[in-house]
């Protein structure tokens, strides 16, 4: 798999699910598995997560909009391949299982709970998320970027 | 145009929060829970206390004849209204005397100024079932305030009538599960504490000797079980027992307590009707009434005259418009007096969210006191009428 096809697959897993955890949210809200202020504090909670990465996803996109497939078409070692989908499908589906246990009663007694196992999923994923989605995304901008003045004095 | 707006909304806000403040605050003094009352109050403080307190539960007015009740708003010496007098027209008497000005302040020369509730009982008699001193209320400009020590959530105190504490203790006990946590009265001689001791009702002792006993209550059960016991004949006075002064950590502590007292009381639902073995008959209707809805329903506290069930496995049962999980605890109190069976109804109502049959656990749930407090309380009036109405139907 070429770092394109990751990058498109990644950053459509990051963006749907953004969009499709918050509508669970508020469908589990619908269907009363959520009290409103349930549904509130959770979205408050999920929210800011995923927008930390689909930020940096958006912007990539919208930087390299008019490039195109000018990259040269190198095969990605299967370890990357594998660690740039793995850790955001489980993530994704980590925070989908939580918030069906939660809205299903099952296993978390409480919303206090509810909140902190979120809370620690986010943390834990977190470590692997964000390298991952440096390097599939920042790379082209750091390419671009003019060096900031304290490397230069390092690099001279 | 944009300034002529902002002076309209400026003074919209300001009637609004003038009007919000003009309100009041007189939430201190007990509810009186009749549907018709016949008010004796002076002008000036007396007569504003008596509106607020009559216009706060939309009672009526009426002559001594057609109410429930008396309301009495007057500087009074209390000494002169004992629990029970024999008549109405021997309570008027008691008033006649020339009122001295009304005011919340502790006056010089003259008594106090209080305020007093007389039931009628069906023998012509009439029983005190509020008595409130006014002070620390005033008639400020912003509105009529009652104010006073910081109350203690969860805490009632109670004073029996002269010669009925030993009976009193009893009755409480057996009637309701209730045992005195402690007991507050002056320093007496070595030999009356042991007269004390051994009976309290001894002719031996002080006839004004008060002895106040503090009971624990459910937190925001305190105003509902006072509006209870004050209606037993045996029961002098019945009120929230103040917080005790806490140098460490004061501020903590009360802060607390003014978060709980803050909070709507356990909605009340009271009725009157004649009935024998009433309290088995509702036990039955409560088990089919709850059973017909889904609900599951454990008996956790029986006495003689209250019973404490818990109602489990309800859904959109209270909170119609959303269909939460649901339980409730509910307080049935059955009191037989002169041949009436007065009927009591506190619930306490909890939610919590969930899809699919599995019942949330405890930790889930909410109370509905926060934010369906109407909900509850309608439906406390609902069930208590259905209640009342089973009973009556019932050979």
């Amino acid at each position: 798999m070429t770092a394109r096809t990751i990058q498109a697959i990644v950053g459509v897993i990051f963006i749907v699910s953004h969009f499709a955890v918050l509508i669970l949210v508020a469908a589990f809200y619908i269907l009363r598995g959520f009290t409103f202020e349930e549904m509130t504090t959770t979205i408050s909670i999920i929210a800011p997560v995923f927008a930390g990465y689909t930020l940096i996803i958006v912007r990539a996109i919208m930087a390299e909009r008019r490039d195109g497939d000018k990259g040269p078409k190198v095969k990605e070692r299967f370890l990357f391949t594998f660690l740039s989908l793995f850790v955001p499908v489980v993530f994704v589906l980590v925070l989908v299982a939580i918030i069906l246990l939660r809205a299903y009663n099952v296993g978390i007694s409480s919303f206090e709970q509810f909140k902190t196992m979120l809370a620690i999923v986010e943390g834990v994923f977190a470590v692997y998320l964000g390298p991952i989605v440096q390097a599939l995304f920042s790379a082209g901008k750091q390419a671009n970027e003019p060096s900031t003045p304290a490397t230069s004095e390092r690099t001279a | 145009v944009r300034g002529l707006l902002l002076i309209v909304l400026t003074l919209a806000a300001s009637v609004w929060a003038g009007a919000a403040h003009a309100a009041g605050d007189i939430s201190r003094i007990p509810r009186i829970g009749f549907g018709t009352v016949t008010r004796v109050a002076d002008g000036g403080l007396c007569g504003h206390v008596a509106d607020a307190m009559v216009a706060r539960e939309k009672i009526k007015i009426g002559e001594a004849d057609a109410s429930d009740a008396i309301l009495i708003v007057r500087p009074l010496k209390l000494a002169l209204f004992p629990k029970r007098i024999s008549s109405v027209g021997d309570l008027f008497k008691r008033l006649s005397s020339e009122a001295p000005p009304c005011t919340g302040d502790s006056p010089s020369t003259g008594p106090p100024a209080a305020a007093l509730v007389y039931e009628k009982k069906p023998d012509g008699s009439v029983l005190r079932v509020l008595k409130y001193v006014l002070q620390g209320c005033a008639d400020l400009a912003s509105g009529l305030f009652c104010g006073g020590l910081i109350q203690a959530p969860g805490y009632l105190n109670v004073e029996f009538t002269h010669g009925s504490i030993r009976s009193g203790l009893e009755e409480l006990k057996r009637g309701f599960g209730f045992s005195p946590q402690s007991y507050k009265r002056p320093v007496l001689s070595l030999e009356q504490e042991r007269i004390f001791e051994q009976d309290p009702d001894s002719p031996a002792l002080p006839r004004d000797l008060s002895v106040q006993y503090t009971f624990a209550v459910e937190p925001r059960q305190e105003e509902p079980w006072a509006f209870i016991l004050n209606r037993l004949p045996y029961v002098e006075d019945a009120e929230r027992a103040p917080e005790r002064v806490a140098a460490v950590d004061a501020a903590r502590i009360f802060a607390e307590d003014e978060k709980i007292n803050r909070l709507p009381r356990s909605p009340l639902v009271n009725g009157a009707i004649h009935i024998p073995d009433a309290q088995e008959r509702s036990l039955t209707f409560l088990k089919e009434w709850f059973a017909k809805r889904g609900g599951l329903l454990t008996v956790l506290k029986r006495d003689d005259n209250r019973l404490l069930v818990r109602v489990d496995h309800l859904r959109g049962e209270v909170i119609r418009q959303e269909k939460f999980w649901e339980y409730l605890n509910v307080n049935l109190i059955l009191i037989m007096d002169q041949n009436q069976t007065k009927l009591y109804l506190m619930e306490d109502g909890y939610y919590a969210a969930g899809i699919g049959a599995r019942v949330p656990p405890d930790a889930s749930f909410a109370s509905m006191e926060h934010d369906y407090y109407s909900n509850l309380a309608q439906y406390t009036e609902a069930l208590a009428t259905e209640i009342e109405q089973n009973l009556k139907g019932q050979p």
